[in-house]
């Protein structure tokens, strides 16, 4: 089954191993076969993979296009260990991407480590205004809830 | 004895006493058990998360195992068909040798060797298994490695059969072959001499004359029989037995006919593959293509080997991933995971991780991406 895809002026797409730039025209167009695809908006290099979980995206992402996780996988661990000690609370988002990966999904795995990126984003949130925010989960040891 | 009344202040003591007990025994607890959240009395949420946490991680060990013993099969397997590889490249430098020789005698030999060879093929294909399961033995034996808890993804390995040579390999027994073989007595034998006379081997096309004079001796008669190749004649005083290699059975008998003896002919002669170049040439190719399928063979074993290796691997991993998760799980406060994030972020920056990544990224499409 093909894929519709549809740019506007001057988007780029990895489609395998080349970068497609539109024109100044939108352009549509269907691709059939089973090299990853990747558009503009999802991709994130080096430098755009500024954060922890960008981090995490950005190693899923060189497994994608190279369609191989064994290159990357020691990478992958110490980003994704080091995340879960920050943030404990991320183990279950990060078990799901896990997942897509060891059952081979790298694309679902990349939509999948959006979601950390988002997760993150509230964090950090909360850090950078100063813990304003109402602690979800009071975890102290005195009371039994 | 009489009722004992508990003022209000007496019984709050109390009660406060009592929950001290009881903290103390949570506390005693969990440096026992090492764990933060032993039950669902201590914290609810962290408690049921961890309990799935660590089902979860229960779960992907259970699938460890499986593909351990798939490694371990696929292991065996590969390790079997290397040596078989070995032993079809020896029966192809028997079947060169055979070649090589001129006699049908040694050619009937090599044939015996080769079927030595091929009989060893096969058991090391029987023996090529691991906790019941044989990829070198055929049907029933194809392997089956679930990477996830619902068997979505997961990888089958076919088992081939190379329990007979003569099936997926080509390469069936071959016939050795028999000589032929006549007893003659050494009266008899040179019963036939006179001058000018002369002794006649046919052995299929062939013909051998020998000198049958008149004092030609049982002995001599025996000594020239021998140099000839594939011929062997030996006497135990009275009989001779002569055994000839190839062509057809053998006859003996003398050209004149005043002082006859009687025509002596060998039986049992079988044709061995090898007696014929056609047929050890077609036994050649046999084996090259044998050897091809092999290698391919050898070669879909070790794509598998590596994709359940890697999948190990990454299985092991995450099982580290969740047992750090369920670890630090009483840490989920949301303010200090943003603080720790924030450090985090700060850190990685320089990290030997990252510079790793880079370097990977300018190997693919993502260097055209600026």
């Amino acid at each position: 089954m093909a894929l519709k895809v549809e740019l506007k002026p001057n988007e780029k797409l990895i489609i395998g191993d080349c970068v497609i730039t539109n024109s100044d025209q939108r352009t549509r167009f269907y691709v059939s076969g089973r090299s990853p695809i990747l558009r503009e908006k999802d991709i994130l290099t080096f430098e755009t993979a500024d954060s922890p979980a960008k981090r995490i995206y950005f190693a899923i992402q060189l497994m994608y296009l190279d369609d191989d996780v064994s290159q990357v996988k020691d990478e992958y661990f110490t980003l994704v260990n080091d995340f879960v000690r920050a943030a404990p609370s991320t183990v279950g988002l990060v078990d799901d991407v896990n997942n897509e990966i060891l059952t081979g999904s790298l694309y679902k795995a990349l939509k999948k480590a959006k979601k950390l990126i988002e997760y993150e984003r509230e964090l950090l949130g909360h850090a950078t205004t100063g813990g304003s925010g109402v602690s979800t989960d009071s975890q102290t040891d005195s009371e039994s809830s | 004895m009489a009722d004992i009344t508990l003022s209000q202040s007496v019984r709050q003591n109390l009660l406060s006493l009592q929950s001290t007990a009881d903290l103390l025994a949570r506390t005693q607890n969990r440096l026992a058990t090492g764990k933060k959240v032993n039950s669902a009395l201590d914290n609810p949420n962290s408690f049921f998360t961890a309990q799935g946490l660590n089902n979860r991680s229960n779960d992907l060990s259970t699938l460890l195992d499986s593909m351990g013993q798939a490694v371990q099969t696929l292991k065996a397997a590969d390790q079997g068909m290397s040596t078989i590889v070995d032993l079809v490249e020896a029966a192809k430098a028997k079947a060169n040798q055979a070649h090589q020789s001129s006699l049908v005698s040694d050619r009937q030999k090599y044939a015996a060797e080769y079927n030595e060879l091929l009989a060893q093929i096969e058991s090391i294909a029987k023996d090529s298994g691991y906790s019941g399961k044989n990829l070198l033995a055929g049907a029933g034996n194809d392997l089956q490695v679930v990477f996830n808890e619902d068997s979505t993804s997961k990888l089958s390995i076919a088992a081939v059969d190379l329990t007979d040579t003569s099936g997926l390999l080509g390469l069936p027994d071959l016939t050795v072959g028999t000589k032929s073989t006549g007893i003659v007595t050494e009266a008899n034998l040179i019963a036939g001499r006179e001058a000018g006379d002369t002794l006649t081997l046919t052995v299929g096309s062939k013909t051998y004359a020998i000198e049958y004079g008149a004092t030609a001796t049982a002995s001599e008669i025996i000594a020239s029989l021998n140099a000839i190749a594939d011929v062997e004649a030996s006497t135990d005083g009275t009989t001779v037995t002569i055994t000839t290699a190839g062509g057809a059975d053998f006859s003996l008998d003398d050209t004149n006919t005043t002082a006859n003896m009687t025509t002596v002919s060998g039986a049992g002669y079988v044709q061995g593959s090898f007696e014929l170049d056609t047929a050890i040439n077609t036994t050649l190719s046999s084996i090259t293509e044998a050897l091809n399928t092999l290698r391919g063979q050898a070669s879909t074993f070790g794509t598998n080997l590596t994709v359940v290796e890697n999948r190990k691997d990454f299985t092991n991993a995450m099982i580290n991933t969740l047992a750090i998760g369920a670890d630090m799980l009483t840490l989920a406060d949301s303010n200090e995971e943003g603080a720790n994030m924030l450090a985090l972020q700060t850190r990685q920056q320089l990290s030997s991780t990252a510079l790793s990544m880079a370097s990977q990224a300018d190997q693919n499409v993502l260097r055209l991406f600026q």
